[in-house]
């Protein structure tokens, strides 16, 4: 296997550990130290010098790996959703209290009003505003 | 006091047409209770009072010295809890900004909101 091909397949390898490392909580570092041992255990006995712990690489790297993107994606999605959900649950427990008629938002963005959409439990949301 | 209004028909019985008020204030109470009262005068019955710009106090105030009766009012008001980092915090805060906004317009014995707007979603918007 080219040096090439052989350092391309170690960066494919190392981002996935690192992105599963990163979601299982381990610091990047970290997860990058564990897959460069991983992927790489006889880097010692190649022609080229092994692989150095580059810190710039790793990350470009792993942002760019589509498995972490999505698993970045899907935190920021499942923390915001709670937040979203924390807001809009006090405002349909004051609606079910009869001290509000409508409920409305402001500035939400149209991916954040899906979130409303989808854990309200009937009536109507005004919108003004719509963010971007 | 910087004031802006827009003209939408309204949905009325008597299809009138209705006035609707966005005001921002960072005056006292008494001043702002006074212009309000100018406002209810000329016609003005959609209001948006809005946490941020501190002036419910004073539009409750306003609203129950005009006598104007209840049903004849549209009143919103605005929940600021996007500051909150986890699905507790956001309902802990938007409760609080609910009873706030409850409290402000007691001053003028308005128990009742047509409406209630979230200022701006949690923190992560950009993420989502």
């Amino acid at each position: 296997m080219r040096y090439e091909e052989e350092e391309k397949e170690t960066c494919l390898v190392k981002s996935i550990l690192c992105g599963l490392s990163f979601s299982y909580g381990c610091s990047p570092p970290f997860a990058s130290y564990v897959s460069l041992i991983a992927s790489n255990p006889h880097a010692h006995q190649a022609k080229k010098p092994p692989l150095q712990l580059d810190i710039a690489s790793i990350v470009t790297c792993t942002l760019s790996h589509p498995l972490v993107y999505h698993l970045s994606f899907l935190y920021f999605f499942i923390s915001h959703h709670y937040q979203v959900r924390g807001q809009w649950r006090a405002f349909e427990e004051m609606q079910a209290e009869g001290t509000v008629g409508t409920l409305s938002v402001s500035n939400f963005s149209p991916q954040q009003l899906d979130v409303v959409l989808k854990v309200q439990v009937d009536g109507w949301v005004m919108v003004a505003d719509v963010g971007g | 006091m910087r004031l802006s209004g827009s003209i939408v028909q309204y949905s009325h019985t008597s299809a009138q047409w209705c006035l609707v008020l966005s005001v921002t204030s960072t005056l006292p109470d008494g001043f702002f209770c006074t212009s309000c009262m100018s406002l209810l005068k000329a016609g003005y019955r959609n209001f948006f009072a809005s946490v941020l710009a501190g002036n419910q106090r004073g539009f409750a105030k306003a609203i129950q010295e005009s006598g104007i009766p209840r049903d004849e009012l549209y009143i919103c008001g605005s929940v600021l809890s996007n500051r909150a980092g986890s699905y507790e915090a956001a309902y802990a805060a938007t409760k609080r900004g609910c009873a706030q906004n409850l409290g402000a317009f007691a001053a003028g014995q308005i128990g009742y909101l047509d409406q209630i707007m979230l200022d701006y979603p949690g923190p992560n918007d950009d993420a989502v």
